[in-house]
């Protein structure tokens, strides 16, 4: 029972992070030149029980052991880099770039 | 009355762990690459019983003293292809034939050759009746500890001495089986396109390591995925060397397995199957509560009314 819990607990705050960062993007949607991050997730390391071999049956497809696993974890976000709109704001001070580069 | 108990409590054990299995599926629907784990239940093995009455024994017949968690087996069915075009995303697709021990494909007594059908765990049966599984494509990778790991799905990393590696610091191999060191310092990883068949070009020519070699990524063909274990961050371990029968895949044979670069697999989870299971695993846990429940009224008649003198 308690793997469960545990599990799907770990994942909800895996998940909380990512609506954190989602809810960060739509906050910056009007935000000039602002590239919005993107998550991914990883499954976290699996524990393997051991099984004794009597368990060891005919008809059986996997080796010797029970995988268990814990949930998820937030992998690095990533700044995706592709270009937003441009914007005619005929203001001469405003100035931006078109392709790859930084000022 | 107390066998009964015994059964029940393994019932509940059982689904206990259904549930643990069920709610980790659910927990990786949205995580790249994951395959499907599937809780498989099997009796305790039978056990016959006979009674024996003043020197007579009569046979009763045979049971099974409860059920547990055999194994839990993952499912190779592919996962939806997601478009990312982002160069560091790579995946591997393939639909392979099984072969025999002489690494031919079967064929039927006419010499055509035969498209074996697979069922959902990936298991089919050969010409002569025996079992085959589909064999599954990996990128070979090594952990810190240089033993081999394998992934399908990982993210392309450069790290500081030029090495390929996953996000978590595993090194892909080339066709030497050795960590691949790029040549080039200045290479990104968007600069670098992936071919079909593993092969590193930038701008249309070969991306070399740093012996002056072109560099191809390292595909190894696991006969029977079920002898690999998850490991935890997408990476797969093997458990039993000799069944999982590993070879590494020769670039000049022609396949259906290709490496994509700028794709996603999705996790193979059906998020409906899995609350319908998730649903199921408790009603039959609160079925086998209930069983407890009344053993345990049973026995709390035998041991507190019968007999009682008032």
């Amino acid at each position: 029972m308690n793997n469960s819990m545990i599990s799907a607990m770990v994942s909800m705050q895996s998940l909380q992070q990512k609506l954190n960062i989602q809810s960060h993007n739509v906050a910056n949607i009007n935000t000039t030149g602002y590239k919005k991050l993107e998550t991914s997730f990883q499954d976290l390391l699996s524990t393997r029980v051991n099984q004794v071999d009597e368990i060891n049956l005919e008809g059986r497809k996997s080796s010797l052991g029970v995988q268990e696993g814990v949930g998820i974890r937030m992998s690095n976000p990533y700044l995706t880099t592709d270009q937003g709109t441009m914007t005619n704001t005929a203001i001469s001070t405003d100035v931006a770039i078109d392709g790859d580069g930084f000022f | 009355m107390i066998k009964g108990l015994y059964t029940a409590t393994a019932g509940m054990l059982t689904q206990q762990k259904r549930h643990d299995t069920i709610t980790n599926n659910i927990s990786n629907i949205n995580t790249p690459g994951f395959k499907e784990a599937v809780p498989i239940a099997r009796s305790f093995p039978e056990i016959y019983m006979s009674m024996i009455q003043k020197g007579s024994s009569n046979e009763i017949g045979s049971f099974h003293s409860g059920v547990m968690i055999e194994e839990t087996v993952n499912v190779f069915s592919p996962g939806q292809i997601i478009e990312t075009n982002r160069a560091e995303d790579l995946m591997i697709s393939s639909n392979l034939q099984p072969v025999d021990e002489d690494g031919n494909p079967y064929t039927d007594e006419n010499g055509d050759l035969i498209e074996i059908q697979f069922d959902a765990f990936g298991k089919g049966t050969d010409p002569d009746g025996l079992e085959v599984y589909q064999p599954e494509v990996f990128f070979t990778l090594w952990n810190a500890d240089e033993e081999p790991r394998y992934i399908q799905n990982a993210k392309l990393f450069i790290n500081d001495q030029k090495q390929l590696m996953t996000e978590e610091g595993f090194l892909f191999l080339g066709q030497d089986e050795q960590p691949i060191t790029l040549f080039d310092d200045d290479l990104s990883v968007q600069q670098i396109q992936i071919q079909k068949n593993g092969q590193l070009l930038y701008n249309g020519e070969e991306v070399t390591d740093i012996v002056g070699q072109p560099i191809t990524l390292l595909l190894s063909k696991v006969n029977n995925p079920h002898h690999m274990a998850r490991e935890g961050n997408g990476v797969y371990t093997v458990t039993d060397e000799e069944r999982a029968s590993i070879s590494i895949i020769d670039n000049q044979e022609v396949q259906p397995i290709q490496v994509l670069q700028g794709f996603m697999e999705g996790s193979n989870v059906d998020p409906a199957q899995s609350m319908v299971d998730l649903t199921s695993a408790m009603r039959i846990y609160e079925a086998n509560q209930q069983v407890i429940k009344m053993l345990d009224e049973t026995l709390s008649k035998t041991v507190n009314e019968i007999g009682r003198v008032q």
